[in-house]
């Protein structure tokens, strides 16, 4: 039965693809959208990879985190440092601060570490998630040297109103709760989301750090979590559109004792979130223009009753103001030209002080469509100031073409930067350590190419597309103790990434039955050159070679999905490795009426064959656990 | 008669059947001793009659302390003894400070596992591991065949020295001592306890009567004591490495200066008080074989090291060596320092070894671990 749909397998969205029936022809206004970056990803991504969780796994981890999202996601190698702690993402082997997180435009990783913890943020809020690959990224500034993740929402204008609410319990005291409403007009629309969530992570596990290897519950690893977000989008007239989104939240997690502290640990992290964004959009005849702003402001009291002073209090504020126009060229070509500045601020007990930073680009990108539209061109530039000091101008260059209607061929090369986070530069001197002003900004070079097969077809789709990457960053900061013993940062370390991304994916429609798949894989040599024992070694927590899988059955109201994801031997220092573990995640669930309201019940199993693994270095993940959820949809 | 003997005395701590160590040492010189040829790990754990330990920290965190060896016959370096007898899953622990021996067992003192790892001295196999009391555990020796382990314990408890049945590994007693107790020596009889201030601030040596277990003494010294050595004349010596202290915007609003400190070991009158404010916290202190002069530096803050005679009125202006080590030990029969280097705790250390003019011996790169900051001495 079921090679009847393999058979005729077909196409979806290659990685590319996403996108790609957008690039090759200008659309004159496209007033029905109200996304913010969604038209520069589109329009001059030209060349890169662009993916969008496949909506089996959006649906497999609707109720949990980004990271547990994500890791499941194609070619995304997460440091998750145990259940629902600290969770950071790198693409193409490189670091976590080489990936930029934009929502709605604005970039909210945070200015004093470069980071931001996936774990924090509920799948539930955002519409949109999609993932840039590569150096292609230099567009949307510092620190996207290996790519970039998206997070909006979803157009609301003209959509029907309509109110949901999900409830999920589960394993180690695990329990959620969203709900969502939307209202609005055929001008004006709004959505207010909530959610809640709580767990234990009291679950048992090997304690591989033992000899024999005895079961332990796993302590001091809950979290509760509420946030919220509200936007609104109104079309004020034919010509003009404005956008705000308030997001708030707050994260409340014991930190994970690692499986080697004979004690329970007691440390606590608290994260306090408010991100206010407002944008408005002005439709010209022959272009338009797009005004942003963002204020993202954040608190992290992380405390440890065994230290001399418990708490460490951090607090981040960044202002950004955006304005790029585009102006339309004809049927195949466009010029976008914005500004940037963001005023960044930190206050934390690391810094003597507060400390504080200007930071103004200019960027502009053109786009040459080709062959009537069978391909274009992309080359963008972009140039950053910081404090009156002039960053070197970056670029990206991209091409992509179709041919023999079923295959295209892309590339892209890329010059990038990231300048150095407000903890490198400022950190206060003590007896440990001590920031470094004058550090200098990483930079380096990176490039893909390669090439996609599609095929679409009434009933069936596929996708095969293969493509290798490259990348050398230099001036790489790193913390080192030197001067007496002091952990300095410095530009230090050379790197060097080489891998490559093959993918695989089908989907078939018969009757009432859908079968969907996807396998991605990615192989990944990622090097620091060092006067040292790291010389030419595997950079540390880059697996070389990593696989992810997920198909999804649908048949009438039935549904059932199943994801894998394999990630290999990992070093965790100069020479002791991480097992490579296979993780396999289930969920059936069924849609069905509920006194005439929509309802669909699901159950998912995560870690379907028990799996014990270690993501970071002796800290337990949660061994085969169960979650039921039901989600209601008036 | 082989002994174990402790790095900063010299004195002997314990001993045990010389015969078997010799049937370890033809079992080890039969069975094994294979290279693996994919690095330049040699995984024979060697014949541990005659050589040094090398105790190496590991990165806080990790979990990769390790113990090498180093034969005095050879010049190979036995790496990760712990693995090469449990296998290469099995994990030592997190942050390995110090290392004690009762008869035929080794008890290895793990400060953020919590812990006491015990394996068997012939050949370092698991036997079993100390937790419970056993809260941020620091240093250890043996006395009248019982364990005094000192530890920090949790925060807004008093430091303490648990004292440990060797045989049982129970808690037989509990001394109270001081804020962050650290260093721990016996002498005369007694044993002296440094408590460095921990999480916060000390200023005292607690001298604890092992026959009560109780402390019957406590003298001042300098801010934040970590360590003793007794001179040739019985007086006992005692480094502070200062303390710091931060206001709530963490300025520094008050820094103390390290002091080294000589202590009478009859009258526990203070004789001699040197300040050695240009000297940055030092941490480690050792004696020369002969008792006559003591070397301080070193440590986490990165000082460089110092050479005094115990008779001088002042302190050198100049360095014994400008190697900042992480610590620092003499040799009991060369009188050589033994200086453990911890570039950073990223990656593997060395061991540099100095005369007492100061001049290189010898350097150790292979198969130390990462900080290597303990040397325990084992002779014929």
């Amino acid at each position: 039965m079921l090679l009847k749909y393999f058979w005729v397998s077909c196409l979806c969205a290659c990685p590319v693809l996403l996108s790609a029936q957008d690039y090759f022809q200008e659309k004159p206004v496209r007033l029905e959208e109200v996304r913010i970056t969604s038209s520069r990803l589109r329009d001059y991504a030209v060349g890169a990879s662009v993916l969008e969780p496949d909506s089996s796994l959006v649906k497999l981890h609707q109720s949990e985190s980004l990271s547990s999202l994500l890791s499941a996601a194609s070619g995304v190698n997460l440091k998750t440092y145990g259940a629902g702690g600290l969770s950071s993402v790198s693409l193409r082997g490189g670091m976590t601060d080489h990936t930029a997180v934009l929502w709605n435009g604005l970039n909210i990783k945070s200015p004093m570490n470069g980071g931001i913890n996936f774990s924090v943020l509920p799948v539930s809020l955002f519409g949109n998630v999609k993932i840039q690959y590569g150096g292609s990224a230099t567009l949307f500034g510092s620190g996207a040297m290996s790519g970039v993740v998206h997070l909006d929402g979803n157009d609301l204008p003209g959509q029907p109103a309509s109110a949901d609410i999900s409830a999920t319990m589960g394993s180690f005291g695990f329990g959620a709760m969203s709900g969502s409403l939307k209202t609005g007009t055929k001008k004006f629309g709004s959505r207010t989301a909530l959610y809640l969530q709580t767990a234990d992570n009291d679950f048992p596990y090997k304690n591989t750090s033992r000899i024999g290897h005895p079961e332990e519950i796993q302590t001091n690893a809950g979290m509760n979590q509420l946030g919220g977000l509200q936007e609104n989008q109104w079309r004020i007239n034919d010509h003009s559109l404005l956008t705000s989104a308030v997001w708030f939240q707050y994260y409340d997690k014991d930190l994970q004792t690692l499986m080697t502290s004979r004690q329970q640990g007691e440390t606590n992290q608290t994260d306090k979130n408010l991100a206010v964004s407002l944008n408005y959009k002005y439709y010209a005849a022959s272009g338009h223009l797009t005004l942003k702003q963002g204020l993202l402001r954040n608190k992290v009291v992380y405390s440890d009753p065994a230290m001399a002073d418990p708490q460490s209090d951090n607090n981040s504020l960044s202002w950004i103001n955006e304005a790029e126009y585009k102006l339309r060229l004809g049927e195949l070509h466009s010029i976008l030209a914005g500004v940037n500045y963001t005023y960044e601020s930190a206050e934390s007990d690391g810094y003597r002080g507060s400390v504080f930073r200007n930071r103004l680009a200019a960027f502009v990108s053109g786009r040459l469509g080709m062959s009537g539209g069978e391909g274009a061109l992309v080359l963008s530039l972009r140039d950053e100031m910081t404090d009156g000091q002039i960053h070197p101008v970056v670029f990206s260059f991209g091409a992509e073409h179709g041919f023999l209607n079923a295959f295209r061929i892309k590339g892209n090369i890329s010059r990038n930067y990231r300048i150095p986070n407000l903890n490198d530069l400022y950190w206060k001197e003590d007896g440990f350590s001590a920031g470094n002003p004058a550090l200098e900004p990483e930079s380096g070079w990176s490039g893909d190419a390669g090439i996609v097969y599609s095929y679409k077809g009434e009933s069936f789709s596929t996708g095969v597309s293969v493509t290798g990457f490259a990348s050398s960053t230099k001036d790489i900061i790193v913390w080192l103790p030197e001067n007496g013993g002091k952990w300095t940062p410095r530009n230090k370390k050379n790197g060097d990434t080489r891998g490559i991304e093959a993918n695989f994916n089908f989907s078939a429609i018969a009757n009432k039955s859908r079968l969907s798949g996807r396998v991605f894989y990615t192989y990944t040599s990622s090097v620091l050159t060092s006067s040292d024992e790291y010389d030419e070694k595997q950079m540390i927590y880059i697996p070389k070679h990593q696989m992810s899988s997920n198909m999804e059955f649908s048949r009438n109201s039935f549904y059932s999905i199943l994801a894998c994801r394999f990630t290999g031997e990992r070093y965790y220092d100069y020479s002791k490795t991480l097992d490579a573990y296979f993780i396999m995640d289930a969920s059936v669930g069924y849609r069905f009426s509920l006194a005439g309201l929509d309802a669909d019940i699901s159950v998912k199993i995560l870690n379907l064959t028990d799996r014990q693994y270690q993501v970071v270095a002796w800290y337990a993940m949660p061994p085969r656990n169960y979650k039921f959820t039901l989600n209601i949809t008036i | 008669m082989k002994r174990f003997i402790s790095e900063h005395s010299g004195n002997l701590i314990w001993g045990f059947d010389a015969l078997r160590i010799f049937g370890l040492a033809l079992f080890l010189a039969l069975f094994s001793g294979c290279e693996d040829n994919n690095d330049t790990k040699v995984h024979d754990p060697g014949n541990f009659a005659d050589g040094i330990f090398v105790l190496n920290e590991g990165a806080w965190g990790a979990s990769n302390s390790s113990v090498s060896f180093i034969p005095a016959d050879k010049d190979t370096v036995f790496a990760d003894l712990f693995i090469t007898a449990n296998g290469e899953d099995a994990v030592l622990g997190d942050v390995l400070m110090d290392m004690v021996s009762v008869d035929t067992l080794s008890y290895l003192v793990l400060n953020s596992s919590h812990s006491v790892m015990v394996v068997n001295n012939k050949n370092f196999e698991y036997v079993d591991e100390i937790t419970g009391e056993v809260n941020n555990p620091r240093h250890a020796i043996v006395y009248n065949g019982l364990i005094y382990l000192t530890q920090w314990g949790k925060f807004g408890q008093e430091g303490a020295v648990l004292v440990i049945d060797p045989f049982d590994f129970s808690v037989v007693a509990t001394i109270a001592t001081g804020q962050g107790a650290h260093g721990i020596k016996e002498i005369d009889g007694k044993i002296w306890v440094a408590n460095s201030g921990g999480y916060g601030y000390a200023n005292t040596v607690s001298i604890i009567n092992p026959e009560s277990n109780s402390v019957e003494r406590t003298i001042e010294v300098g801010d934040c004591p970590q360590n003793f050595v007794v001179d040739y004349e019985g007086n006992v010596w005692v480094l502070s490495s200062g303390y710091t202290e931060y206001d709530d915007q963490w300025q520094v609003i008050n820094q103390t200066e390290p002091y080294l400190t000589c202590i009478d070991g009859e009258t526990y009158k203070v004789s001699k008080n040197f300040q050695i404010s240009s000297y940055t916290s030092p941490t480690e202190i050792t004696i020369s074989k002969d008792k006559k002069n003591i070397y301080f530096g070193g440590g986490s803050g990165g000082a460089k090291l110092w050479k005094v005679s115990v008779d001088n009125d002042e302190l050198p202006s100049g360095t014994f060596s400008d190697l900042s080590p992480y610590g620092i030990s003499v040799h009991p029969e060369t009188g050589n320092l033994y200086c453990g280097m911890a570039p950073d705790f990223t990656k593997p250390g060395s061991v540099i070894v100095l005369d007492n003019e100061g001049n290189e011996v010898k350097e150790y790169n292979e198969n130390i671990g990462i900080g290597p900051r303990r040397f325990i001495y084992v002779s014929q």
